[in-house]
């Protein structure tokens, strides 16, 4: 019997552990009971004392302990209320739209009659984040047109340092790195408001000194390509993916890092990448015809360029290695030009 | 020595540099291989805001040779037309323009906006060549044609020609689409096709995002053809079409306020020759990949995180593996973070080069003001290349200006 309310007890302590943990806890900070409020009929300016006045760069007009004990004459704690009434990330939002955003509430107030929930619909919902939505703006405004044109400054103070997710647009979530792409195609100008040059040049540039991901080692839950051992896995991770390195990365990246590491055919070395049976006589085992055919980036990243040559030896017209074109092959090019002169044009 | 005279001119720009509205950023990182040197500048003139400028510059030394090298990456100037009719670009910068592949140029672009919904960008250049080398006739142009279709859909038509050292290197025609159909729904497409050689897909891909409350799922296909990625005058791009594609679903659920969960499957197929080159017949390759994550923030704001990691890819002996990774941020102080990743890989057939790729990364960062931010870690793994290896990293970043 007592082993089982242990176990009870133990089981009880450990779920409501668990609970903590993952966020759900009665004692944390709530957002702020602004339902509560509007439907006792308490004015937004009551609380929010001026705001209807304030400019842009005026105070945020936040109400403090001496606001809520005049109608809360008896405060139930000693603390300032806003230690538990409100949540710390919902004033963070403020102080951030603060300044990032040009606004004023004084331009604003007169216009909806001092109905603030029409801007503010989340405070009818205690939602924990009251900053009005893009679209919000746009039901009054007509700013589609400087949103179609990208002219975000006229409300955005600087939007790459303000670093705000986009909630109603081009949404940040799930596996964006891979998505980014085909979102950006028809959007390009868009990432721009936000996201510089530098930011697309740190993965796509031709010359990157070191990966986003390496030199921000001690951001670890930032998303990357090349995250962790990826060097490790990088062949298996290749060859599951035709193509997808030579998205970014241009034919010769691998072969200075092979060379020079000694892994790699082109050099005198015992390390070769390639299996047995990778090469061989026609008739024979002769695994690189599948391989190249597979993924001919892949044999690219090595023996492009110069490197041709060692493809040529075997595969120029009337070679060995016969023809490596598939059936039917058409091309538009000229057997002078490159690459065709290599084995048509009596280069070699 | 171009390297050299680009750095003394950054740090003589950023010396001036603290007067807004100039903004310097210069990350020093050094690992125990090669030590690299980072100068970001950006520039914008409070009195002409139409008009702005972007350097990135790096210097260091290469871990192949311990040879000194540098490059630029970004050096470029922007005017904009104040009404967003229009903008102008010149410099080394990075173009992606619809479907057609992201272009690193010495060159121009320009873009033209009518009220009418209707959008032109052209550009044009040399380009880059890595460590300031230069390709004699090699040159490229390009062109997006895109139209506003309703408030949530746009569509675009790409074009780009390529010449590489005279010769042909590139041309595509590329085709994007974004829908918003509703307030939970985004879809996107794109496909660009090779002109070269038998015109085909070259890459492709579609995606369609819905969210509801906790609630994020993606739909996505990709067909990509490797050898119309390579340039046309590669040996290899006369290999012909043989496409990989992949299908799948993610979803996305906060299963708490703090906890999120992910998950995603996708199959693939990579397609490959039967037996020999002499045979006609193609064959494919059937494989998948499985991932969960899961993310736990230690606080509100979810400046402590722990999250745990799940991978496996499924395709032949040579590329199939599972994977399981944790990662942990935890702030110590305001200033201090202590933060940590672990890795372990194991291969399906280890071909010799190890049964488990352990990899492991311990790393404190500092934020000493809102101008200086140090960071040092220790990583250490066992890998295909080398049974164990231990290195060290540093870095240092000094801020000037705006963040």
């Amino acid at each position: 019997m007592v082993r089982r309310v242990l176990l009870l007890v133990c089981g009880g302590l450990a779920l409501a552990a668990c609970a903590h943990i993952l966020g759900f806890r009665a004692s944390a900070p709530q957002p702020f009971a602004h339902r509560a409020h509007l439907l006792q009929g308490v004015s937004c300016m009551k609380c929010h004392r001026g705001i209807e006045r304030a400019g842009d760069d005026s105070s945020l007009h936040l109400p403090g302990t001496t606001d809520c004990v005049g109608c809360h004459v008896k405060p139930h704690d000693t603390r300032e209320c806003t230690s538990c009434h409100g949540l710390p990330l919902t004033i963070e939002g403020a102080v951030q739209a603060k300044e990032y955003l040009r606004f004023s509430h004084a331009s604003h107030a007169p216009k909806v009659k001092g109905n603030c929930v029409r801007c503010h619909p989340e405070v009818a919902h205690d939602g924990r984040m009251l900053r009005p939505t893009m679209a919000s703006c746009f039901g009054c405004h007509a700013h589609e047109d400087q949103f179609r044109v990208r002219d975000c400054q006229g409300c955005h103070v600087d939007l790459p340092a303000e670093m705000t997710p986009p909630q109603s647009h081009l949404v940040h979530d799930g596996d964006f790195l891979s998505e980014h792409g085909v979102r950006a195609a028809a959007a390009s100008d868009l990432c721009a408001t936000c996201h510089s040059q530098r930011f697309c040049a740190g993965c796509h540039g031709k010359s990157v000194a070191v990966l986003p991901e390496t030199l921000l080692f001690d951001q670890v839950t930032r998303a990357g390509v090349h995250r962790a051992g990826f060097r490790s896995r990088h062949a298996e991770e290749a060859r599951a993916q035709a193509g997808l390195c030579t998205t970014c990365h241009n034919q010769s990246s691998c072969q200075s890092c092979h060379d020079a590491k000694g892994i790699a055919a082109t050099v005198d070395s015992s390390r070769s990448p390639h299996p047995p049976g990778w090469l061989g006589a026609p008739g024979q085992s002769n695994e690189h015809g599948r391989a190249a055919w597979r993924n001919p980036a892949e044999c690219a990243s090595c023996h492009g360029g110069a490197g041709e040559m060692l493809c040529v030896q075997c595969h120029r017209e009337g070679a060995v290695g016969g023809s490596p074109h598939p059936p039917g092959w058409t091309s538009r090019r000229s057997k002078v030009e490159l690459p065709c002169l290599l084995c048509h044009g009596g280069a070699q | 020595m171009k390297t050299l005279l680009l750095t003394v001119a950054a740090l003589l720009v950023a010396r001036q540099a603290g007067a807004d509205p100039l903004r310097l950023r210069a990350d020093a990182f050094a690992s125990a291989q090669s030590p690299v040197g980072l100068l970001i500048l950006q520039a914008e003139d409070s009195q002409r805001d139409w008009l702005d400028a972007e350097a990135l510059v790096w210097t260091g030394v290469t871990e192949l040779d311990d040879s000194g090298t540098g490059d630029a990456l970004v050096v470029t100037l922007r005017a904009r037309d104040p009404k967003g009719r229009g903008e102008a670009r010149v410099g080394r910068f990075l173009v992606a323009s619809g479907a057609i592949m992201p272009r690193h140029i010495d060159g121009v672009s320009a873009r033209g906006r009518l009220s009418s919904g209707s959008e032109l960008e052209v550009f044009g250049g040399l380009p880059v060549v890595p460590r300031f080398g230069v390709d004699a006739y090699s040159w490229l142009l390009g062109m997006r044609i895109s139209h506003r279709l309703s408030e949530g859909a746009a569509a675009g038509l790409s074009f780009v020609h390529e010449r590489e050292r005279g010769f042909i290197a590139d041309e595509e025609v590329g085709f994007d689409v974004a829908l918003a159909p509703s307030k939970w729904l985004d879809i996107a497409a794109r496909a660009a096709l090779d002109l070269v050689d038998d015109p085909g897909i070259s890459e492709a891909r579609v995606s369609a995002a819905a969210r509801k409350q906790a609630w994020r799922f993606e739909a996505f296909g990709t067909r990509r053809s490797p050898s119309r990625l390579l340039p046309a005058t590669s040996l290899f791009s006369a290999l012909g079409d043989v496409p990989s594609d992949e299908i799948g679903v993610g979803a996305r659920w906060r299963a708490a306020p703090r906890l999120d969960l992910w998950s995603s499957v996708a199959y693939r197929r990579v397609e490959e020759l039967a037996t020999s080159m002499m045979d006609a017949g193609i064959a494919g390759v059937n494989g998948y990949e499985l991932r969960l994550r899961s993310a736990l923030r230690l606080d509100d704001k979810g400046k402590g995180v722990v999250a745990f990691e799940i991978n496996r890819q499924g395709l032949d002996a040579y590329s199939s593996w599972t994977g399981l990774r944790t990662t942990t941020r935890l702030p110590v102080t305001t200033r201090l973070l202590l933060a940590s990743e672990f890795e372990l890989v194991v291969p399906d057939h280890s071909h010799g080069r190890g049964a488990v790729w352990p990899w492991g990364l311990v790393a404190l960062q500092w934020q000493a003001s809102s101008e200086w931010e140090a960071a040092a870690a220790v990583e250490g793994r066992a890998s295909p290349e080398s049974t164990s290896a231990v290195s060290a990293l540093l870095r240092v970043a000094r801020r000037w200006g705006a963040p």
